[in-house]
């Protein structure tokens, strides 16, 4: 039992990082209507920024805030140079090739610019663990769950309680529309990459403690996001962090207790949930489906 | 005579090399409603993407005191071009009060927006009972209503209606033109309606325009086209 709980523990632990970058994702795809298949090397880039940062004597916090704010800027300007020239609100396809290319692009960058070799960045959590009998809760992932939550809330009143958030479900739902109202739609495509990118900077930064910085700190990652992503509903901030908490948790105990699969077939988990949530549930768990009448 | 609420010079609008338009004059006083008249591929929605600018143009175009040249849908909308577009155009995945709240995208400071969503329920009650429902999920008159009222809810200097009576049946088609005749009556919007459905445009209109082959073909007041022999025989099936 002892051992169930812990292992409940270090699922939900794992399931906020994979929320925490779902989020970014549900994020790009709410507001522009495509995938960002970067969204986690974007948010390695801004990692290693902030790594940077401490490393040249910076504090923590205003690290990450910088980071951010550079997420934000930079996400932005990928979107203005590189993926505007090949925006085309019918087919998404060329878009998601190019954020593609994009990954391959910031993984060579990034190990160019900053260094090939794992390094440490310590939390804005204080260490150590809550003890609950035996089973040991960290802190950092308590932290962890605080912030995604208010952000899954953020992102949540954003788009159904504000003009902005309207503006971008508007200008994906119906694009012609929305600019014959005056919505100006490259601007909320640009929001949206900057929002999404600043969002990942964020969460990488707050996984990193435990992920380690290094160019490939979020490839595992997301795809246990995307995979988050497709069970929550692509539209879902909360199906998000629901999401990322049940593929964290089945994760977990699919290794620990189907002896063949252990560590080395995890990644089989998040395939077979992506499968069966697609043939069973295409929305997704709290997504809602398209309502166009065909 | 006041300035007219809209005045459009094209002398070329079109897509790509493939010139749609030449040479078109149209305008619409403050408080009229044009038909815009004319076969399948004359010209009529172009006319009506080119003002709005969806559709690449030379020429001017003249609201109020501002004269430009269309670059830009979110710049027209904002110097008070609502366009209803063909097949209504509204967005499925959003609420019906959604729907009418992004109408008033374009307008600036804070707004008392409950006001404005009011007025247009009143004219059309039938979406002041689907507030809270996805447009998609409306008829397509609801709809054609909905994207009318949203328009509105940008408050238009004039209002473009590209076939609103396109896939309606007859019954809806005669509530919607009412409405539109409704609307202009009492609060003096200035229309520029294209349409197929000739007898329906003819029977609001003040004027009507016919285009053939991308220039005009003929114009004068509503009731003169009705009686006119080649309008009779070509558009009105009689």
């Amino acid at each position: 039992m002892e051992l169930f709980s812990q292992r409940l523990v270090d699922g939900l632990s794992s399931g906020c990082i994979y929320a925490a970058l779902a989020l970014a994702i549900v994020l790009v795809f709410r507001a522009t209507g495509t995938l960002n298949l970067a969204q986690g090397e974007m948010a390695m880039f801004c990692c290693f920024l902030i790594w940077k940062l401490t490393d040249l004597g910076w504090p923590l916090i205003p690290a990450i805030l910088a980071g951010v704010v550079a997420g934000f800027v930079g996400g932005a300007a990928i979107e203005r140079v590189i993926i505007r020239p090949v925006e085309d609100s019918r087919d998404h396809l060329p878009v998601i090739i190019v954020t593609l290319g994009l990954l391959l692009a910031l993984d060579s960058l990034a190990g160019g610019l900053f260094t090939v070799d794992t390094e440490t960045l310590g939390s804005p959590f204080p260490s150590g663990s809550w003890h609950i009998g035996q089973v040991l809760v960290p802190y950092s992932s308590i932290g962890l769950f605080v912030v995604i939550s208010a952000l899954s809330g953020l992102m949540w009143f954003t788009f159904h309680r504000t003009r902005l958030g309207l503006a971008m479900r508007a200008s994906v739902d119906n694009p012609e529309s929305a600019r014959l109202l005056g919505i100006r739609r490259s601007r909320m495509l640009m929001i949206g990459w900057g929002a999404a990118a600043a969002l990942g900077a964020l969460a990488a930064a707050l996984v990193a403690p435990q992920t380690y910085v290094y160019t490939g700190m979020l490839q595992g990652v997301l795809l246990y996001a995307f995979t988050a992503a497709t069970l929550g509903g692509f539209d879902s901030p909360a199906g998000a962090v629901v999401g990322g908490l049940l593929v964290g948790v089945l994760q977990t105990m699919v290794s620990g207790y189907v002896g063949f699969v252990g560590n080395d077939l995890s990644l089989m988990t998040a395939l077979v949930v992506i499968i069966v949530v697609l043939m069973l549930k295409p929305t997704g768990l709290f997504g809602r489906p398209d309502s166009r009448r065909l | 005579m006041s300035a007219p609420a809209l005045r459009a010079r094209i002398e070329a609008a079109g897509y790509g090399r493939l010139m749609v338009l030449r040479d078109v004059e149209i305008h619409v006083s403050e408080g009229e409603v044009v038909a815009l008249l004319g076969a399948n591929g004359a010209g009529k929605t172009t006319l009506l993407r080119a003002i709005s600018g969806l559709v690449r143009m030379r020429g001017t175009v003249d609201l109020g005191s501002a004269s430009v040249t269309p670059k830009s849908p979110e710049r027209m909308a904002r110097l008070g071009v609502g366009h209803v577009p063909q097949g209504r155009g509204t967005f499925p995945n959003l609420t019906v009060h959604e729907n009418l709240v992004a109408g008033a995208a374009a307008r600036r400071g804070r707004l008392d927006l409950k006001a404005d969503i009011e007025r247009w329920t009143t004219v059309f009650p039938r979406l002041a009972e689907r507030m809270q429902q996805n447009a998609g999920q409306l008829s397509g008159g609801e709809q054609q209503m909905l994207a009318v009222a949203r328009a509105l809810m940008g408050r238009p200097r004039v209002l473009l209606l590209d076939e609103p009576s396109l896939g309606l049946a007859p019954a809806v088609v005669h509530e919607l033109f009412d409405k539109l005749a409704e609307l202009n009556r009492d609060l003096g919007t200035a229309m520029l309606v294209v349409e197929q459905n000739a007898t329906a445009a003819l029977r609001v209109a003040h004027r009507g325009v016919v285009l053939e082959a991308g220039r005009v073909a003929l114009a004068g007041a509503a009731d003169e086209l009705r009686d006119d022999q080649r309008v009779r025989q070509a558009y009105l099936g009689l």
